[in-house]
């Protein structure tokens, strides 16, 4: 019960963090690189739903997605399924809400990047891809990384979002956040508490991690 | 990678037969017992979401994959019903929650209602009628009882009957109305049975089959299962009575 429990947390939230990587990668890149017209309102949408109560993100993510929804209704036209109340509805609305945290990390590592050894590589021939992918995502891996964790390890705590859009169904969108919900609701004060400590080792080794990341990368500076 | 998360997240394809349940909170004692019976002669598998019933009922409304409804009170079936949700023919009335006084082991016995007025009792514990069901059962049974306004001083709102529930065990109120379902989780308080059941609308648990359940037959099943005598003996070991 427990195991696959906490798989189906892990699940989610490592989906959560694929999805989201490429697009923090691809936004900070223009946000912070290419300092496209309009960079600023990204920024700003960027960190939008850190700033929003996530239940917002998730009714938001209803919205869109349910029945009458525009995404919602054309997925069902397609494929005859309903994302509600799936895990891939967890999934992205974990996606949404640790995204801010995921990017701005991202941005900050990307940007920290010497814009002298991009020059260097364009002017010696590299395209524009060549240099991202062999100047400045290797130099930023390690911020990246830490982002990434950063992003992951509020994926795993996700819960305002996840209950309006997903539900609370063991098994299938019941995350370890979701099932502590519910024992404390219950009063099963034991078996809420065992989920805590779960929770809390969780997050504990995750963040470890992720300063480990981050004073490497501060040490290579 | 992906295999594995198809053992967590069921992508289909398994053998044993699945029902999502979704049921209201005050359940959950009672179904999980009767979950484990169920599986173990059907092996069927059965996922049980619990919740509160209008928000179990909106989830339906969302296009959640529930196969079985319980609710409780009759108003999140109805609007299922009007949404044309509910499967032909499925709804039934199950079981039946009634109103109970609780108070700490040392207080004083009430012997009615209308003992509330004394001075004994300084503080009533009642669940926010605006927020739960409870509440507007027991304003409705202590103002048929003719008490409502003499206790108004005296009356302490909790959030919901859990809550209100606790107010009792941490000494913070001297009694409390609350479901007798509720009343039974809390073996340490005294459990007074004096509200009549003619003070208060029935406090009826309707179970219906979701009507865009592929399972349809199985829901069908299912709630013929929690009328069978074994389910009603569990229901009724939690507080629960079957409805007449």
């Amino acid at each position: 019960m427990d195991i696959s429990l906490i798989l189906l947390t892990l699940q989610i939230a490592v989906v959560a963090t694929v999805i989201n990587l490429p697009i923090a990668i691809g936004l900070s890149w223009l946000i912070v690189k290419r300092r496209v017209r309009g960079s600023f309102l990204l920024d700003v949408l960027v960190s939008l739903p850190l700033a929003l109560p996530p239940v917002v993100s998730g009714y938001f993510l209803l919205l869109l997605l349910g029945r009458e929804g525009p995404v919602g209704s054309l997925i069902r036209d397609i494929l005859g399924v309903d994302i509600v109340f799936t895990w891939v509805a967890a999934a992205l609305a974990s996606a949404v809400v640790s995204f801010p945290l995921m990017a701005r990390g991202v941005m900050t590592a990307i940007e920290g990047v010497d814009e002298r050894l991009e020059r260097s590589a364009r002017s010696l021939g590299a395209g524009a891809l060549r240099v991202a992918f062999t100047i400045t995502l290797p130099l930023a891996y390690r911020g990246i990384m830490a982002g990434v964790l950063l992003g992951f390890v509020r994926a795993l705590s996700e819960f305002g979002a996840t209950i309006v859009v997903a539900g609370n169904i063991p098994g299938r969108t019941q995350t370890l956040p979701l099932a502590i919900f519910e024992k404390v609701q219950l009063g099963r004060d034991a078996e809420a508490l065992r989920l805590v400590g779960v929770s809390i080792a969780l997050a504990v080794a995750t963040i470890l991690v992720h300063n480990w990341l981050l004073s490497k990368s501060r040490t290579k500076d | 990678m992906t295999a594995l998360f198809c053992l967590v997240s069921a992508c289909g394809g398994g053998d044993s037969e699945e029902l999502l349940i979704f049921a209201a909170t005050s359940l959950t004692n009672a179904l999980t017992e009767i979950e484990a019976d169920y599986e173990e002669a059907t092996g069927v598998e059965a996922r049980i979401s619990y919740g509160g019933s209008q928000a179990l009922s909106r989830q339906i409304e969302s296009g959640a994959p529930a196969d079985v409804f319980i609710s409780a009170g009759a108003g999140p079936v109805t609007s299922l019903q009007d949404a044309g949700l509910v499967a032909e023919g499925s709804a039934l009335s199950l079981l039946v929650n009634r109103l109970v006084l609780v108070a700490r082991a040392d207080s004083r016995e009430p012997a009615s209602l209308s003992d509330l007025t004394r001075s004994d009792y300084s503080r009533i514990g009642l669940a926010d009628p605006d927020l739960a069901p409870a509440g507007a059962y027991a304003r409705e049974a202590l103002s048929h009882e003719g008490v409502w306004e003499a206790i108004q001083a005296k009356v302490v709102f909790g959030a919901d009957v859990r809550v209100t529930l606790t107010y009792v065990e941490t000494g913070n109120v001297d009694v409390a109305l609350v479901y007798a379902t509720d009343a039974m989780t809390a073996p340490d308080l005294s459990l007074f049975d004096i509200v009549p059941d003619g003070n208060y609308t029935p406090i009826v648990y309707p179970a219906v089959a979701v009507s865009e359940s592929p399972e349809l037959n199985l829901a069908k099943e299912f709630i013929e299962y929690l009328r069978s005598p074994a389910s009603v003996a569990t229901f009724r070991r939690n507080g629960f009575e079957p409805s007449p």
